[in-house]
């Protein structure tokens, strides 16, 4: 076939579009000899412009501020040799246009004299092309995006694309995509349509808002500019929306493409190639997978459930033809002759794989769960009770490890860019100081950004964090506030240095004191040394009885003794425990000053005390937790847990004791601190971080850890190991995933199906050949709200098999109160002086 | 027939617990032990941790696996879930800190009264380089300073420079009373502490060994008798040739 098809017309030097003066390109008459192939650029003649759409930006980097803004346009070149038949017997295209259409996507700033035609035809406002012709100066042309770095600019013939990943915007991805995927095999930059400033966008909205109330209008879908895409290539080429992978559009398929990736179920996998952004965001496509289903139309939300709808019964076979793309296929898939080359290069891609490795669990779990919701939904069995068991059983059930499409992960990068000194000011009205955003807008940005470790913003955004200060205070109010906690933290302070005069005193109390105060001086020796302020030992100790006399000790760590001390005093039923220190030295080492930094403490404390109850209560609940939580999330691996005798989660004590302290680094404890102080999702968000962190190993656990040891010994020996960043990228997923898969359950009993119920009440005697738990009403699910209305024990017993599940500990996971524990409970179950423990 | 010289010697693995007030060197005693390695300012232990090693007798291989708990009282009603199944305890104190040795008398009593009724025990005063007697036994150096091996010192050297508060005839004769193994040892210089571990292994019975790869050590079980009591001997003088890796 090297004379078949046209090989597409290249330039591949991607220079800057020649530019000729206006007249060369302004307008001309209709007439198809009038403008010229794109290899005749030196001619100086343009090609037709037959679309264009603005504001359609290329996001090189995470930062907002390097968004370029371009076009994306739809040209016609004159094809090169016009007697070319129409149906060739090539199999890459068979339409005569494909190869003389260039989708571009062009810089403003390159545009040059250019741009008002490009304005001109994106407002016009017709369903087709305009009717004059618009020639404008040629793109360079390219047929793969290898080798353009550093040069967005691009025209890609039509016949080059492979396919087009199409993302819609969603809650969670503010601005629609779209990725081309080339026959080359490879993808260009993600084009972003920031709809909201693209004029054309906003008009045909608008119109569409009228024709809303149009009846025969049968889309009221949300559009956008991707649609518009999609819209202008169908006039003139064969476009096909993959079956198994609904945002995947096939450009001109081949016979094989189609039926590996379009009617058929096939493989999600061209989602992957998207390259650069196919990793994230398993959360926001599920967002739309628990809500109702929708219609499905092009380049429109959630394609899933109706998807999940159409296939019902047959859902679970086809979906086994799809385990051929799982990172673990991965070799077969490679092997495997019938796979498109495309794929066979995507999947060698290390990136690719690269995400692959990274996200792999929170994709298919997501997938997996939609699916296994669905298909449960349908079916007919009504005495479901969801455990653990069901629950493996639902993914035993051949679904396979279908791969999700992945959302943009651009959008989600630049809300990760730290919050400087800069911004945190702007969130405040400079003449009162006084928080003039929503707390949850602050907390977000600082959720996935963190804040900036250079430029001090954390001295005075922790105080915030931590509870110090109150997020609608005035500056002169917080002003005041810091006066009066100076002046009681030395109020405090002088209550033990009272002490020091007689070393304590006599009687018990004295014995505690001292044995309190020896052990704040051994452990803040020992508290992180190795960070620099808290490395030195230039002065001489004040107490000749110290056993750390002789080396000498530094302002800080004596500071540090103080804090502690004042805060056994302060908080006398719980005491100082080891840990603490932990938990105090960065707050001191971020606020270097000590009154600030013990409120800042205290204020900590008040919702880590529950980790230092003497009867260790407050771990167990946590660990508890986790315990269901990993039940609920993935309950293969908690079975084998379960196996290696390692289900009270013990390994995770001291990660949960003092978060994290000792498995991160330094810099890398401060920013997972301010984002667990957000509450942002949870206030138990710490447990998802151990989710994140045992999803991430699971595979080793599973496949290679059998007892309890071999696990605690293991995950100890993750400290220092773990990447932060993408550790809190999965803990949100699984949190997204979490919170989804609740919502999804409560619905799913709450409000039975309609096309089930009327059954279920014409055969109530049916409930009595299945077991007895079924509450008659609602059979499909055991309903809250008709177990509680349905007679007899049955009810009950189903409501709280239930609770298994769903147990209040998980419910309790959704709540973003911080939990500070009664003081009773803390005079209790704690440990210091005046702690009933000790009387 | 395991004896033979060249077979491989039958490996058994055994549970052992490291108990004692917090700050007294447990975790570097262990440290020592498993890496040959000594770290100041080590920070406290939380929650423990688990570390492994192995200790070659004439006769078998022993696997330690070591739980290395933490010391404060806080967390010591985490205590029983890892002496439980223990066939070895390690209980140390400081010996420039009285306390600590009160301390270890109440794990010891408690180890007495719900471990594993065989649980090998052994007191171990730790910080020996911290006394005078650290020259001669340790080969310290005298102008070493004085800190603590260990996490962290005692309650202050006096004017000597022996900061012992806790005579070796104290705590041996509590040791003798109790039937426990005693050494006193250093972390910081690792005296003594590879003895520590090797007599363990030699007085674990035989037969509380389970096997756990090599053959043999489930038919050992006629060797056992005479070494079923615990080993009363003294910190020096019968320091095992061949001993445990340190």
């Amino acid at each position: 076939m090297t004379s078949g098809p046209d090989p597409p017309p290249t330039s591949t030097t991607p220079g800057r579009p020649a530019s000729p003066t206006g007249s060369f390109f302004a307008m001309s008459d209709d007439e198809e000899g009038e403008y010229n192939t794109i290899t005749h650029t030196e001619s100086g003649r343009g090609v037709k412009l037959l679309f264009s759409k603005s504001k359609v930006y290329v996001h090189p980097t995470p930062s907002a501020k390097d968004n370029i803004p371009g076009f994306i346009a739809l040209l016609q070149q004159k094809g090169p040799r016009n007697e070319r038949p129409t149906s060739s017997s090539s199999r890459m295209s068979t339409s005569a246009a494909s190869s003389d259409l260039l989708l571009a996507w062009i810089p403003e700033t390159s545009l040059g004299e250019a741009a008002s035609i490009y304005v001109k035809v994106d407002l016009t406002d017709d369903e087709s092309p305009p009717k004059q012709s618009y020639l404008v100066p040629p793109p360079p042309t390219v047929t793969t995006h290898r080798g353009s770095v550093g040069h967005y600019s691009f025209a890609i013939p039509v016949s080059a694309i492979y396919s087009l990943l199409v993302r819609p915007p969603s809650l969670g991805w503010w601005f629609g995509s779209l990725v081309i995927n080339t026959r080359a095999g490879d993808s260009f930059p993600a084009l972003f349509f920031h709809d909201s400033e693209c004029q054309s966008t906003i008009l045909q909205k608008k119109k569409r808002a009228r024709n809303d109330f149009d009846p025969f209008d049968k889309d009221g879908q949300m559009f956008w500019g991707g649609d518009e895409v999609l819209r202008w290539l169908k006039r003139y080429i064969k476009i096909e929306r993959s079956g198994a992978e609904p945002n995947i559009y096939l450009v001109e398929p081949t016979k094989e493409d189609s039926e590996a990736f379009g009617g058929k179920l096939t493989s999600s996998s061209p989602t992957q190639v998207g390259g650069r952004d196919g990793g994230r965001g398993a959360s926001a496509r599920g967002a739309a997978q628990a809500g109702p289903s929708r219609q499905s139309a092009d380049g429109q939300m959630d394609p899933v459930m109706k998807f999940v709808k159409e296939t019902g019964w047959n859902i679970m076979e086809k979906f086994s033809k799809v385990t051929t793309f799982t990172r673990r296929a991965a070799q077969d898939v490679l092997d495997n002759p019938n796979v498109p080359p495309q794929v066979r290069r995507l999947m060698r891609n290390p990136e690719v794989q690269t995400i692959q490795d990274e996200f792999d669990s929170a994709r298919i779990y997501l997938a997996r769960w939609a699916m296994g919701i669905a298909e449960q939904s349908e079916r007919d069995q009504t005495q479901r009770i969801w455990t653990a068991r069901d629950v493996l059983e639902m993914e035993d059930t051949d679904v396979g490890e279908f791969e999700l499409l992945e959302a943009s992960s651009l959008s989600l990068e630049e809300r990760r860019r730290p919050v400087t000194q800069k911004e945190w000011a702007t969130y405040f009205d400079p003449r009162t100081g006084r928080l003039s955003v929503t707390v949850d807008e602050v907390k977000e940005r600082v959720f996935h950004g963190g804040l900036d470790a250079e430029d001090g913003v954390r001295k005075e955004a922790w105080l915030f964090l931590l509870g110090v200060y109150d997020w609608y205070s005035t500056a002169e109010e917080r002003r005041a506030q810091m006066a009066s906690l100076r002046d009681e933290y030395v109020k405090l302070k002088a209550s033990w240095w009272d002490r020091l005069v007689d070393l304590g005193g006599e009687g018990e109390e004295g014995d505690w004191w001292r044995e309190q105060r020896s052990r704040i001086e051994k452990d803040v020796h020992r508290t992180d040394r190795t960070v620099p302020i808290f490395a030195g030992e230039d002065i001489p100790h004040p107490d000749p009885d110290s056993p750390f006399a002789e080396v000498g000790t530094n302002v800080h760590l004596e500071q540090m003794k103080d804090m502690l001390l004042t805060y056994n005093e302060y908080n006398k039923d719980l005491g100082y425990v080891q840990g603490m220190s932990d938990l105090l030295a960065p707050i001191y080492a971020v606020m270097q000053d000590d009154a600030i930094a013990f409120w800042g403490f205290q204020q900590f404390m008040d919702r880590m005390e529950r980790n230092f109850l003497r009867d260790q209560s407050g771990m167990r609940n946590q660990l508890m937790t986790l315990d269901h939580l990993v039940q609920f999330m993935d309950p293969k691996l908690y079975l084998h847990l379960q196996k290696a005798d390692s289900t009270n989660f013990f390994f995770f004590f001291r990660m949960l004791l003092v978060w994290y302290k000792r498995e991160f680094k330094w810099m890398d404890v401060l920013r997972l601190w301010e984002v667990l102080w957000t509450d942002y999702l949870s206030s138990n968000f710490h447990l998802f971080i151990a989710l994140a962190i045992l999803e991430k190993h699971r595979d080793v656990i599973m496949n290679h850890l059998l007892h309890f040891d071999e696990v605690l010994k293991y995950v100890n020996e993750l400290s220092n190991t773990i990447d932060l960043g993408s550790t809190l990228i999965r803990a949100e997923a699984l949190y997204k995933r979490f919170q989804r898969l609740v919502e999804a359950i409560d619905k799913k009993q709450n409000f039975p199906k309609p096309r089930v119920q009327p059954k279920s009440l014409t055969t109530t005697s049916a409930s009595a050949a299945t077991p007895a738990s079924a509450p008659p009403a609602s059979p499909l699910r055991s309903s809250t709200n008709a177990a509680q209305t349905s007679p007899g024990n049955a009810g009950k017993a189903k409501e709280e098999e239930q609770k298994k599940i769903i147990s209040p500990e998980l419910r309790k996971l959704l709540s973003r109160d911080i939990e500070v524990l009664p003081r009773k409970v803390v005079k209790t179950k704690g440990d210091g002086f005046t702690a009933d423990s000790r009387k | 027939m395991a004896d033979s010289a060249g077979a491989p010697r039958p490996s058994s693995s055994v549970k052992l617990v490291l108990l004692g007030e917090a700050a007294v060197g447990k975790s570097s005693l262990v440290l020592r032990f498993v890496n040959n390695d000594f770290q100041e300012n080590k920070e406290p232990t939380i929650g423990a941790a688990f570390l492994t090693q192995k200790c070659n007798l004439p006769t078998r291989t022993i696997k330690f696996e070591i739980w290395d708990t933490a010391g404060q009282e806080r967390f010591a009603s985490l205590a029983p879930m890892y002496y439980r199944n223990a066939q070895a305890a390690l209980v140390v104190y400081d010996l420039t800190k009285p306390t600590s040795l009160i301390k270890a008398k109440h794990w010891v009593a408690e180890l007495q009264r719900q471990a594993s009724p065989g649980i090998v025990i052994a007191l171990v005063g730790n910080k020996l380089d911290l006394t005078n007697a650290s020259a001669a036994a340790g080969g310290n150096s005298e102008d070493e300073d004085e800190e603590s091996s260990g996490a962290a010192g005692g309650d202050g050297g006096d004017e000597s420079g022996d900061a012992r508060k806790i005579s070796t005839e104290e705590a041996k004769t509590y040791a003798e009373e109790e039937s426990l193994l005693f050494f006193e040892t250093s972390a910081k210089t690792g005296h003594n502490v590879s003895e520590v571990f090797t007599a363990i292994a030699n007085a674990i019975p035989e037969t509380s060994l389970k096997s756990t790869r090599g053959p043999g050590a489930s038919n050992a079980v006629s060797r056992g008798g005479d070494e079923q009591r615990v080993n009363l001997t003294g910190p020096r003088g019968d320091a095992a040739k061949d001993s445990c890796a340190c």
